[in-house]
């Protein structure tokens, strides 16, 4: 740790919780739209606010912080383990109330994102963070965003309870199969994460029922819930991973499955080497296929398989689906059907939302779309517009791939490089009017 | 061959819906005339500039006929588009609204439309700043516990963020100060807000924070610099979701 731990109490304690929960991916503050009414503090916009970037880029819109990290398990991946030799520290609730009401009143955040390690037993910590989210939302009548973590094994009363004054409750899957948890986590079990998520599932089901009938009942997590899995810890393929994303969002109602790139921080030999460099690539590509899942309407199976387990690094999944599925292309722009156009890789939701309206007052070709906002570098080779295609190009898989790896986007060097001497072979094998074959799959064995 | 008219009007959504009215009533043909909100234009050769004073019963009139004949999707376009920092705005609304008078509520929905579409480019574009807006201004507590902000926006976003600032400090006597249109919204606690224009700070009175600022200011740097993950380090990531103008009023990023 770079940074200096200082002397005065409530500073040393928020270096130290906050620094232990900076390895929670979940940092938003979408899904629920409350005003104020005019009194208390605070209110909480549906589109989610950021309030700043960290050094990693990612957004900070939540207080993010744990309870205590004086956690009796001994997960092999957490820092926090009890085997562990770190500072240890436990803000009490009054202290997480006056940081939240603090900092919100300055417009530096949305919202508490409150997780904790387990101390004593689950119970106890349930209780803290209950009292916690109890005090800011009466005491203090805090109308902001609050994300609590439901803690495995502790009562089931208690979850509940803690859901009617939180927006967003979520309980992390931590590592994609049961076995890899077995594993690396000695005190969890799969059965035991599970439970609170069904809990609060039915919860919010049965807040539902009763909301449609009385109009004035208290709400009970109404931004969802969401889970979390490390990617890279153990050696599960993309495509079990994206399975289990798929079965959460199923099974489960989650809103959200957040994908970390484990990093690296203890020693063990079930683990990576202390010096591997967090998966950031395929992180990228898990989020990219959960987006697909999410609002394209695209199954884990129709993205990967069993023989084709894991993504192309070199292609986003969407091209590399359109790639493989040639025979449903090109796409009439002015007939296709709104599920079809969002299947085109480099058009996204406004795009085919912008492209489904307009075309029900004009016939749209390819200058309509670039003043529409349409980004073609990728999408030309797939759509047609009055049945020409933008420019003359061989419809086949080699002479697309090579265009789309063209196109622009940030790859890690190594990955870059590797591409490159492909391109230098592909152009001797042109001329040689051979199939130019694009070795997809070493790349894919790649690890990232 | 008719004269170019263009109608000169206050750089504010209620001028250029006056404008609007004018241009509208004089039957002068709309491909002949065109609105320009400010005074920065030179007069054109060969076109008659008609200087238009600010009426807030023709506005509203407007306002109204933007919200009944075409839809309040329209009307909140229309009122983002005017605060746009763009020299062309006022000929934008103007070019949007003879379309969406003639085609009425769907034409939102012509986006193949270029009319259409400026309008939409700068509807998206005010919106956007005015989320980084709501993101990034950060209050300070004066000494007397009043908030204090400023910031410079490239569009007009007071009137847009007041309501959200209102709605979210209810109970706090707050201000949020525009250094470059040295304009400021004021909000009493419990009451109302309002927006002061030509008004200039007292430096003295900005600077004097109080106890609890500093160490709130202080446990925010601390809490940020611990939350950022070494191994992922990514500036140019962090430069683009949050450019460097914002910076300058971060507690976080003094210093950075």
């Amino acid at each position: 740790m770079e940074y200096v731990i200082s002397d005065e109490p409530l500073q040393r304690k928020l270096m130290i919780l906050a620094d232990a929960a900076k390895y929670d991916v979940a940092c938003t503050s979408s899904g629920v739209s409350r005003s104020s009414g005019g009194t208390g503090l605070g209110n909480s916009r549906a589109c989610g606010i950021c309030h700043s970037f960290a050094s990693d880029g990612r957004c900070i819109s939540l207080l993010k912080i744990l309870l205590t990290n004086d956690c009796i398990y001994d997960c092999k991946y957490c820092k926090n383990r009890v085997s562990n030799d770190v500072p240890r520290a436990t803000f009490t609730p009054e202290e997480i109330c006056r940081l939240t009401i603090g900092f919100y009143r300055r417009n530096y955040i949305e919202g508490l994102f409150l997780s904790s390690g387990v101390i004593k037993n689950p119970h106890y910590t349930m209780e803290l963070i209950l009292e916690t989210v109890r005090l800011l939302r009466e005491k203090y009548d805090f109308k902001g965003y609050i994300h609590v973590k439901s803690i495995p094994g502790a009562d089931e009363d208690l979850i509940l309870r803690t859901g009617y004054y939180a927006d967003r409750m979520s309980c992390n899957l931590e590592l994609p199969t049961a076995e890899g948890l077995k594993k690396l986590a000695p005190n969890k079990t799969r059965q035991l994460i599970l439970q609170p998520l069904r809990q609060v599932q039915k919860g919010i089901l049965q807040n539902k029922e009763e909301l449609t009938i009385y109009r004035h009942t208290p709400k009970f997590v109404p931004a969802g819930q969401s889970t979390q899995v490390i990617v890279g810890a153990t050696p599960e393929s993309d495509y079990e991973i994206i399975s289990v994303a798929e079965a959460m969002y199923k099974k489960f109602s989650l809103r959200r499955v957040f994908y970390s790139a484990y990093i690296a921080v203890n020693k063990d030999e079930l683990l990576p080497a202390v010096d591997t460099k967090p998966p950031l690539l395929r992180e990228h590509r898990l989020y990219q296929a959960d987006w697909l899942m999410r609002f394209y309407g695209f199954r884990a199976d129709e993205l990967l398989s069993e023989q084709h387990a894991s993504f192309n690094i070199a292609l986003d999944p969407k091209c590399d689906w359109a790639l493989r599925h040639l025979d449903q292309f090109p796409v009439e722009i002015n007939k296709a059907s709104y599920e079809m156009i969002l299947r085109v890789p480099g058009i996204g939701v406004t795009g085919a939302r912008r492209i489904c309206r307009a075309r029900r007052y004009a016939i749209l070709d390819f200058n309509d779309l670039k003043r529409m906002g349409i980004v073609l570098k990728r999408a030309m080779y797939f759509i047609t517009c009055s049945g020409r295609m933008m420019y003359r190009i061989k419809f086949n898989e080699d002479a697309i791939t090579k265009n789309l790896l063209a196109v622009d986007e940030k790859l890690p060097v190594e990955v870059r490089e590797s591409i490159s001497g492909y391109h230098q072979l592909s152009m001797f094998d042109d001329n040689q009017e051979s199939r130019w074959q694009i070795p997809l799959d070493p790349i894919r064995e790649v690890i990232v | 061959m008719k004269t170019h008219r263009i109608y000169v009007c206050e750089d504010s959504l209620e001028g250029i819906l006056t404008a609007v009215h004018f241009a509208y009533m004089s039957r002068y043909g709309h491909e002949y005339q065109s609105i320009q909100a400010g005074d920065y234009a030179e007069p054109f050769l060969f076109s008659e500039m008609i200087y238009v004073d600010t009426d807030m019963e023709k506005a509203s009139r407007v306002a109204d006929a933007i919200i009944k004949k075409i839809s309040w999707y329209a009307w909140h376009m229309v009122m983002h588009g005017a605060m746009a920092c763009d020299e062309d705005k006022a000929d934008v609304v103007y070019r949007f609204l003879i379309r969406g008078f003639r085609e009425g509520g769907c034409v939102t929905e012509q986006f193949a439309d270029p009319a259409v579409m400026r309008l939409v480019k700068l509807f998206r574009a005010v919106q956007r700043e005015e989320l980084h807006v709501c993101g990034f201004i950060r209050f300070k507590e004066l000494a007397d516990g009043v908030l204090f902000a400023n910031f410079a926006p490239k569009h007009h976003q007071l009137p847009l963020i007041a309501e959200h600032f209102s709605d979210r400090y209810p109970m706090e006597n707050w201000i949020i100060y525009d250094e470059r249109r040295h304009e400021a919204c004021v909000h009493q606690a419990s009451s109302d807000w309002w927006i002061t224009r030509d008004a200039i700070p007292d430096q003295r009175k900005i600077m004097e924070v109080s106890d609890d600022q500093r160490a709130f200011e202080m446990w925010w740097k601390g809490f940020y610099d611990a939350i950022g993950i070494t191994e992922r380090e990514n500036p140019s990531c962090r430069m683009r979701m949050m450019p460097k103008m914002y910076w300058r009023n971060m507690p976080e990023m003094m210093g950075k």
